[in-house]
């Protein structure tokens, strides 16, 4: 597992051999989707819930490395969320 | 979208994490949550050493990397502050550099601690005649987390 630097300002993806993890608000997942020609969602029920997902919630996205970036996941950051999963099982 | 200019930029300091954030999961929420709604510092808003961010990386394996990234933003840190081994002085240099970095106006600072180590930072000399960086602590720190995630929630 490498650390992926990428940001402007900050950074905080994770990148594994994989797959980059990343967490944002769902505006900018969109966003990102709308308008980063490099940035795919193969599986249109996946894309249909992150676009129907509201723009404040936070969501933990996993993309694949490479051109296209397709994202494989997404799921919302709520509290319970995170209860479930900040630590590791 | 859910961008806000909160009064107080962030640096965190190991105690903070080890102390608080551990006994208080959603405080990782909160930070996070701030982060990425910050107006002005989005994905840097809440400062952490790099090197004391690794080191939390490394001594707790048990937690999501990405939570712990997400919620402690690295920035490259001024060398000659880097070099400093005494952390409370570092962090306060840390936060003073930072008040003066935003190009067009002075930045408040938030350090955010634990109970027992306040002390020591609001009684360092560095500390002395430093307006625009404040400590917090524990609960109030938490409460404070908790005001800037409903601010921009609410938003």
């Amino acid at each position: 597992m490498i650390i992926f630097k990428n940001y402007e300002k900050g950074e905080f993806l994770y990148m594994t051999d994989t797959n980059i993890i990343d967490i944002d608000l769902a505006a900018d997942v969109k966003d990102d989707i709308r308008f980063n020609s490099d940035v795919s969602v193969p599986d249109t029920n996946l894309k249909n819930r992150i676009m129907g997902t509201p723009d404040k919630f936070l969501m933990r996205v996993v993309k694949t490395i490479g051109s296209p970036k397709k994202i494989i996941s997404a799921d919302i950051v709520d509290d319970n969320f995170l209860r479930a999963n900040l630590i590791k099982k | 979208m859910q961008r806000v200019a909160f009064s107080f930029r962030f640096v965190i300091d190991r105690h903070f994490f080890d102390k608080v954030m551990k006994s208080h999961p959603e405080t990782f929420m909160a930070l996070m949550y701030i982060s990425s709604c910050s107006e002005e510092y989005k994905r840097c808003h809440n400062l952490m050493s790099e090197k004391i961010r690794k080191d939390i990386i490394e001594r707790n394996p048990e937690y999501g990397a990405e939570y712990i990234k997400s919620s402690l933003n690295k920035v490259n840190e001024p060398e000659d502050i880097e070099l400093i081994s005494d952390e409370v002085i570092r962090n306060i240099q840390y936060a003073v550099y930072y008040t003066k970095v935003s190009s067009e106006k002075v930045t408040q600072i938030c350090i955010l601690t634990s109970d027992d180590m306040k002390e020591q930072y609001l009684n360092s000399p560095h500390m002395m005649g430093i307006k625009n960086v404040v400590i917090k602590s524990g609960n109030e720190a938490i409460d404070l987390l908790e005001e800037y995630k409903h601010l921009a929630w609410d938003n």
